[in-house]
């Protein structure tokens, strides 16, 4: 897969939920439709149910990738329609 | 990890376990007879308490005379212990830790018997007329709650966890009625009541004893699981509520019963004839034997009987137990106190 | 006997933190998404506990395996301290359980809230705030003189009404029946990190019954709990009182390395420290979950999985007043977090 263009980078390490949710909405929210949002999260429940969430806010979940030990990566794209 | 690690691991988890345990809980018996009263360590049969209830101070003028019995009904935690004389309308108060009395608490006029609730927020107060009276209980004193039970016929009564159910006789049935109204709720047909009613530590057995049989009663499917015929003189549930022990009426023995089925199990033979029985927490049977008599003719005074059901050991109580009492050696009375530390109630 | 009783709690408290380490199994986040999200895979996990512990709950019962405690509904007992546990739990980032796999895993946010919890128990149970507790759990409503439960609540309109085990069998079978339907419409999820919801769902809620089988050995008759061994830890090792150390406590102390093994195996085992004004917050929040949960009588698992489970209205009442709370505290944090950026 060739490398993803990432529009705003989030690092969420120290917080869990609610804070990496609401962080993370709102993140993905401030960008436009198509943009693709990077949050870095340092821990297991985050990095399932971040893109979990995000996903049914109607997001589209590119990635989900270990970057590390005890850090998760997850790259995704603004899916809302423009009305 | 090796076999040997683990297995040096289970041992370390197993002797904590087992330290944790043993240290939980301190049990006693409470033996009185009149004003005198000792206390006994149910582990090694001895006394450690010999002690005096100073009857000057709940009846003032008539110290000196002769006195009944007391009932030893000890607080749900254990932290206090209730003489309750009958007739007196006051009961005192003895100090778990310390075994001195400590104060004398003033009861409603004619009180015959005293029950708590399992919490030990209340007791409830017996006078033989038409109600039971409740009053609030916090640390060995009491307070008018200004509540009211009905009174359900003869023989003893028994409550339920929170004392809003109270389970009785009318008439040969066993009725369970709500403490506050005593509106009947549920009504199980029985034949050779009166019974006097035992409710398991779980709350969900009520055994009945009476003169002419035992029935057992499962609390949340509202009927009898089974009858045993037999003349009974009461008996104690197991900790566990899964048994109850009952007494025969002529103290020579004691049946080993299933709650849930109301079947007997076994039955075991006291090596003295019994008054009374009580269990420990850890299961433990103890019984009063008021005389040593035996069948061989040797005779002594009170005596108690530890560890009934597993490895008998006979305890003669002290010989000036019961002197100057109205019903003399005879008139014995004890109970089982376990300390509880916490009281752990109330949470999940 | 007792080793019955330690083995067993060692062994099921191992698979049981394991489990929800894999499953991230956070009952809080359960909770919040109800209303805050359109995705409920956890809200899925914590149905299917239940469906599977309504009725076997109730067959242990019908065995005579079992006889199970229920809660007794104490109206503002239950309404004040589940509200107050709610409030808590999201300042502590986590339920009960979630604070003691987190702490395992060692986010020391977790461990900071977990310290907070024991103290703030500690002030209930035997300390300042003991005489409060007193005083709200005096209002108690019950059915016909009875701990109310879905089963008895005919009782209320019809005295005499005697519920049978079939009537139970129909009320549980209605309940299943429902949350089966609606886990079967769960949408196929992508990205799973760690285990499925019903993966996580099924283990927990056999862990869940097994716990009633082997308490009941030791004649404890209730399932699943962490306030109450929390309280007998803390009583055993602060003041060496130990009384209440039971199947609970083994299971207590068997969850940590169960959870710690987990999050080993998964490579998410590292000490992660949050900024000092979250780890006040956490403490803050430990200490609020602490009063909250030992006011209502148990917390998400005590309440929310056991006592649900015995369809205990007392405990579905404490479940809802955590709910609220849990609502109320997150729309507050919502509120507060998107000021500054907007």
């Amino acid at each position: 897969m060739a490398e993803q263009t990432i529009d705003k980078e989030l690092d969420l390490s120290g917080e869990v939920c609610p804070y990496t949710f609401i962080k993370s909405k709102m993140a993905i929210e401030a960008l436009q439709p198509g943009q693709v949002l990077r949050v870095t999260v340092d821990n297991s429940e985050s990095a399932g149910n971040v893109p979990r969430s995000l996903s049914g806010e109607g997001h589209e979940v590119v990635s989900v990738d270990k970057a590390d030990k005890g850090r998760w990566r997850i790259v995704v794209r603004n899916g809302s329609t423009v009305e | 990890m090796s076999p040997m690690r683990i297995r040096a691991l289970a041992t370390v988890v197993l002797l904590t376990a087992v330290a944790v345990t043993a240290a939980a809980q301190a049990e006693w018996i409470y033996a009185a007879a009149g004003a005198q009263y000792v206390v006994v360590n149910p582990g090694g049969g001895d006394v450690v308490h010999r002690g005096e209830l100073s009857v000057a101070d709940f009846r003032p003028g008539e110290s000196g005379e002769a006195v009944a019995t007391p009932d030893i009904v000890p607080t749900p935690g254990g932290r206090y212990v209730f003489f309750l004389f009958p007739g007196a309308d006051r009961a005192i108060v003895v100090d778990a830790e310390t075994h001195q009395p400590v104060w004398s608490v003033s009861l409603p006029a004619g009180t015959r018997r005293i029950v708590f609730s399992s919490m030990g927020t209340s007791l409830w107060a017996f006078t033989g007329g038409s109600s039971w009276i409740e009053l609030s209980h916090q640390r060995g004193r009491l307070t008018d709650s200004g509540r009211r039970a009905a009174s359900l016929g003869d023989g003893a009564v028994a409550f339920n966890r929170r004392a809003t159910r109270v389970y009785g006789n009318r008439g040969n049935d066993l009725v369970f009625a709500l403490t506050a109204s005593g509106e009947v709720v549920q009504t199980v047909t029985l034949q050779g009541g009166p019974y006097d009613w035992q409710i398991s530590p779980n709350f969900r057995f009520l055994a009945g004893t009476s003169a002419r049989q035992l029935v057992m009663v499962d609390e949340a499917r509202g009927r009898a699981v089974g009858t045993i015929p037999g003349a009974f003189a009461g008996g104690v549930f197991h900790p566990s509520s899964r048994e109850f022990f009952a007494l025969s009426a002529d103290g020579n023995a004691v049946l080993r019963i299933d709650a849930a089925r109301g079947a007997e199990r076994s039955r075991i033979q006291p090596p003295l004839a019994l008054a009374a029985m009580f269990a420990q927490a850890d299961g433990t049977l103890h019984g009063l034997a008021p005389s040593a008599t035996t069948s061989a003719g040797a005779s002594g005074g009170p005596a108690l009987v530890l560890d009934l059901a597993g490895n008998p050991r006979v305890v003669p109580l002290p010989a000036e137990l019961g002197r100057g009492s109205a019903g003399g050696a005879g008139g014995v009375s004890a109970a089982g106190v376990t300390l509880r530390p916490g009281g752990g109630f109330a949470c999940f | 006997m007792l080793l019955i009783s330690v083995v067993s709690g060692l062994v099921s408290g191992f698979v049981g933190g394991y489990a929800l380490q894999r499953g991230g199994f956070c009952m809080h986040s359960a909770f919040r998404s109800i209303a805050f999200e359109k995705e409920h895979s956890i809200v899925r996990s914590w149905l299917l506990v239940l469906a599977i512990n309504i009725p076997a709950v109730l067959l242990l019962e019908q065995a005579g395996l079992v006889f199970p405690a229920r809660a007794p509904l104490t109206v503002f007992a239950g309404l004040i301290g589940g509200l107050v546990f709610g409030l808590g739990m999201v300042l502590a980032g986590g339920c009960v359980s979630g604070t003691y796999y987190r702490a395992s895993k060692g986010m020391t946010g977790s461990l900071v809230a977990l310290t907070g919890f024991v103290a703030g128990g500690l002030m209930v149970t035997r300390g300042v705030l003991q005489p409060v507790r007193g005083w709200l759990m005096r209002t108690e409503l019950s059915v016909a003189g009875e701990e109310a439960s879905l089963y008895n609540l005919p009782a209320v309109f019809s005295t005499g009404f005697f519920p049978g085990f079939g009537f139970r069998w129909l009320i549980a079978g209605v309940l299943v029946l429902a949350i089966v339907i609606f886990l079967l419409r769960a949408p196929k999820s992508r990205f799973t990190v760690g285990w499925s919801w019903w993966q996580t769902g099924v283990v927990v809620g056999l862990v869940a019954v097994a716990a009633w089988y082997f308490s009941a050995l030791e004649y404890r008759d209730y399932g699943l709990s962490i306030v109450q061994p929390t309280n007998a830890l803390a009583g055993w090792l602060l003041v060496r009182e130990s009384g209440g150390i039971n199947w609970a406590s083994w299971f207590l102390l068997g969850l940590i390395p169960g959870a710690f093994v987990a999050a080993w195996r998964a490579g998410d085992l590292s000490l992660r420290v949050p900024s000092a004004r979250r780890l006040m917050q956490n403490l803050g929040g430990g200490v609020l979950m602490g009063w909250g949960a030992n006011l209502a009588g148990g917390c998400n698992i005590g309440h929310g999985i056991t006592g649900v489970s015995t369809l205990s209205l007392g405990s579905i009442w404490a479940t809802a007043a955590t709910i609220g709370g849990v609502w109320l505290m997150t729309a507050l944090v919502y509120r507060t977090t998107a000021q500054p950026q907007t």
